[in-house]
């Protein structure tokens, strides 16, 4: 009999062995290799940095989060020249503010995708502490830390109470990366108010 | 046809997919994996994107900053 296991590696390998050819035929999908490599590589060209954050970075640290877009931070004072890229590959920028810029393609294939903005000194301790993880094949990415990923869940459960429950066991996988200082992301809920969600989401894994 | 709602919610995924009952199982039994490597998760990812147009939902532009 077949394990579960063994079903969703054969399912998943089938989308494997579509590759990028396959997304383009009836069923369109967001490219998400296409992407990050079009983004990491002008991150690069241009010497900005970034680390991911979101969904992905989740992904780096023992989930499999589910995600539809890819989510960049980057500072603040390059904000003009990312949304500018962005628009370049044809994105619609739907939202700047002074923390977020959001941009959504027509085509599907380009998908999604979400920038965080930091100011210096958050962008100094965010991207001090990320850490390189090899994504694909001769592509190495920079992931938010597992204590920061955690923090920056805290804004979102704050602001969208009703993502506790999957942003919550977001939070337990991150709390349980190796060597992680759970007293730091402690203090960070605690200053917004979230210290007994916090140890309510902890005391659970 | 699209199932009208899952045996039991996909967590993140409640609000964003009208799956079939095919799609559903199929998903349930890539999220009992817990963890695929990234070429895989991504292709996983991609799959939940079928069909469907890119996002159009802003950050409420009055959420904080992240600060450190």
């Amino acid at each position: 009999m077949t394990s579960v296991h063994e079903l969703g590696q054969l399912y998943v390998g089938e989308c494997v062995r579509r590759g990028p050819a396959g997304f383009r035929g009836k069923l369109k999908r967001m490219e998400f290799e296409r992407v990050l490599t079009t983004f990491l590589e002008f991150f690069d060209r241009e010497n900005i940095r970034y680390a991911i954050v979101g969904g992905l970075a989740v992904h780096a640290y023992g989930r499999l989060r589910s995600t539809k877009e890819v989510d960049f931070a980057v500072d603040l004072a390059n904000r003009q020249r990312v949304i500018a890229f962005a628009e370049s590959l044809g994105y619609d920028t739907l939202l700047t503010s002074r923390a977020f810029s959001n941009h959504a393609h027509a085509d599907a294939a380009w998908g999604r995708v979400d920038f965080m903005y930091f100011d210096p000194a958050t962008a100094a301790k965010v991207f001090a502490g990320s850490r390189p993880q090899q994504i694909m094949a001769n592509i190495t990415a920079t992931v938010a830390s597992p204590e920061h990923v955690a923090m920056m869940k805290a804004l979102s459960m704050k602001n969208h109470p009703h993502r506790v429950l999957y942003e919550g066991h977001d939070v337990q996988v991150l709390m349980s990366a190796p060597g992680v200082d759970i007293e730091s992301v402690r203090d960070y809920y605690r200053t917004h108010g979230l210290l007994e969600l916090f140890d309510a989401i902890v005391k659970k894994s | 046809m699209p199932s009208s709602r899952k045996v039991e919610p996909l967590d993140e995924l409640a609000d964003w997919l009208t799956l079939t009952p095919e799609d559903n199982q199929k998903l349930w039994d890539v999220k009992q994996l817990d963890w695929l490597p990234w070429d895989e998760y991504l292709a996983w990812c991609s799959y939940l994107t079928k069909d469907e147009p890119p996002s159009r939902e802003i950050t409420p532009p009055d959420i904080e900053p992240f600060t450190l």
